[in-house]
């Protein structure tokens, strides 16, 4: 499998502190990648970085073979990355649907387009519609989106990622704070992504990391600290000793 | 049910027999209202569904007004053929004054609004060119006639007023047209969270840039409209102020909907006009007002009238089997 999206001595300091110390990683082409680390190891800096909120200090970000790094968030997006937030960042005056929709207008390629009404746009409610049935929530498109409980919210997070169609989705901790039973759903979902999306994911909950990823990479004060398959990462005693605390 | 249909056929019948039935104070009252709801919906544009609160916005009014002025003053250009090119300058103005604000967010584009307002404010203010503050007078407003079959005098009032409606119909209805758009959708994502709209891949400045753009032309437009109307023009058109009293507008109305801003021009203009006949501290009767507006009908009273009558319908839906 090739390299989707390739990070070179990747560098992010905040003032005197080095959130992200010369990361060399790369992102393989239809695996699911789990990034994990004790807390401030960086892994939010991380994913921003890999998704333009962040811009680097240093190094370089390629993603199909185009240099990236200091570009803005849109570039990246319009580069096939997806991504959610740790913490829900939906448009909250807006209906469920609204929020899917208005994500979704990216395939429309601008939005200058001032006078058909956006309501009218039947491909957007077609793409809505699909993602919003992908994470489950279908039945909840009318109504208003920060009237939904928090797990839900996530959701919408993520069918918001997912009507862009992007080739690259980055999840920052999709399963925080959700319940059991969103968990298994949110487990599946991404499990089902791997068939046509490449996929970064940072998550505490061990035991879905286990199960999902292909890959792993543990971080540990902004540097990698290991990374292959979950069995070697497991077996590593560096690891065991930092983070897993076995 | 019946009310939403009665109400815009009362409003539509009232706009159009106004002319016919009203004096001359009260003609002029109601094209400066009309006026002034265009300006205040250009503004609300930014501030209602942007949420991008410009403390300038009175420049690209006055600028509208001193091109008409200008044109007609220095190089006799009929005032009607000057209507795109106000509307044009007001636009470029506001294209040179956005490139930069949008780049900010929050109390520092109110700051750089206010600023490059300042700064044309002083510019028109100080030059001899424009007239100082003396400014400049319109000697005459202009007619058309459209093959005979529609004659224009627009120094006679009636006529002024029903050029000063149309336009104010036609700006309104784009303005419509416009936020319920794909490109509306996005000014009100910038407005909500501009960030996650980045992150879904569209480049945010440079929507809120256009959108910065077109309000500035509503506001020449408005501004042309008034340097027509008061054949006059003059810097406090370009002054904080007056910003401020547009601002008060959309406070006063209704901030991010179609109705609240004509209403609270309608209101401002009313309680100056009426309270300003009574006594020459109608701005401390105003502020009083404002304040219990701010605390007591939060959002402005269009909102709160929709919010009243769905709140009554809904009682009497439940009285009903």
């Amino acid at each position: 499998m090739s390299a989707i999206l390739t990070a070179d001595k990747l560098t992010r300091r905040f003032g005197g502190l080095t959130a992200i110390n010369s990361v060399t990683w790369s992102l393989k082409k239809g695996e699911i990648h789990a990034v994990i680390g004790p807390n401030g190891a960086g892994k939010t800096t991380f994913l921003n970085l890999l998704s333009g909120v962040a811009r680097p200090n240093g190094g370089t970000i390629e993603i199909n073979g185009t240099r990236l790094d200091g570009q803005s968030a849109h570039v990246f997006a319009r580069h096939g990355v997806g991504r959610s937030f740790q913490r829900t960042n939906i448009f909250d005056g807006m209906t469920v649907a609204e929020n899917v929709k208005t994500a979704a207008l990216v395939h429309l390629g601008h939005a200058f387009r001032f006078v058909r009404p956006f309501a009218g746009y039947k491909s957007l409610e077609e793409e809505a519609e699909r993602a919003l049935s992908l994470v489950g929530l279908l039945d909840r498109r009318h109504r208003l989106a920060h009237t939904l409980s928090y797990g839900e919210q996530r959701m919408l997070e993520i069918a918001m990622v997912l009507a862009t169609r992007p080739s690259i989705v980055l999840l920052d901790e999709p399963m925080a704070g959700i319940g059991y039973d969103e968990t298994r759903h949110v487990t599946q979902l991404i499990a089902g992504l791997k068939h046509d999306h490449s996929v970064v994911l940072i998550e505490h909950d061990l035991s879905a990391v286990f199960s999902l990823a292909d890959r792993l990479t543990v971080l540990v004060n902004g540097a990698v600290a290991a990374c292959g398959s979950v069995e070697e990462v497991r077996a590593d005693t560096a690891v065991q000793k930092a983070y897993l605390g076995e | 049910m019946k009310f939403q249909k009665i109400i815009p056929a009362g409003v539509f019948a009232a706009l159009v027999l106004l002319p016919f039935l009203a004096s001359p104070f009260h003609m002029d009252m109601a094209i400066r209202i009309l006026i002034l709801a265009m300006l205040a919906l250009s503004l609300d544009l930014l501030v209602g569904h942007a949420k991008m609160i410009s403390l300038g916005h009175a420049a690209f009014f006055g600028i509208g007004a001193y091109t008409v002025a200008l044109l007609a003053d220095k190089a006799g250009v009929p005032p009607l053929l000057a209507l795109p090119l106000s509307v044009l300058t007001a636009m470029t103005a506001a294209f040179l004054v956005g490139i930069l604000a949008v780049r900010t967010r929050g109390i520092y584009f109110v700051l750089i609004t206010l600023a490059f307002s300042q700064v044309f404010y002083y510019l028109i203010h100080d030059s001899a060119f424009t007239g100082g503050s003396d400014g400049i007078v319109l000697m005459e407003r202009g007619s058309f006639d459209l093959l005979g079959l529609l004659v224009v005098n627009l120094d006679e009032e009636r006529d002024l007023y029903f050029f000063v409606l149309v336009l104010t119909a036609i700006v309104t209805t784009l303005l419509y047209l416009l936020i319920h758009s794909p490109f509306g959708q996005i000014v009100k994502g910038i407005g909500l969270n501009a960030s996650r709209l980045e992150s879904v891949g569209f480049d945010t400045r440079r929507y809120a840039l256009v959108t910065f753009v077109i309000a500035g032309g509503g506001a020449g437009l408005a501004g042309y409209l008034f340097a027509l109307h008061q054949i006059f023009a003059d810097p406090t058109l370009l002054s904080w102020h007056m910003s401020g009293q547009i601002l008060i507008m959309l406070v006063l109305g209704g901030s991010g909907t179609l109705v609240g801003p004509i209403l609270g021009a309608l209101l401002i203009t009313l309680l100056e006009e009426y309270l300003g006949a009574y006594t020459s501290n109608w701005k401390l009767i105003l502020g009083i007002v404002l304040v219990l507006f701010v605390l007591r009908v939060r959002g402005g009273v269009w909102p709160w009238i929709v919010r009243t009558a769905t709140a009554r319908g809904r009682r009497d839906g439940k009285v009903q089997p």
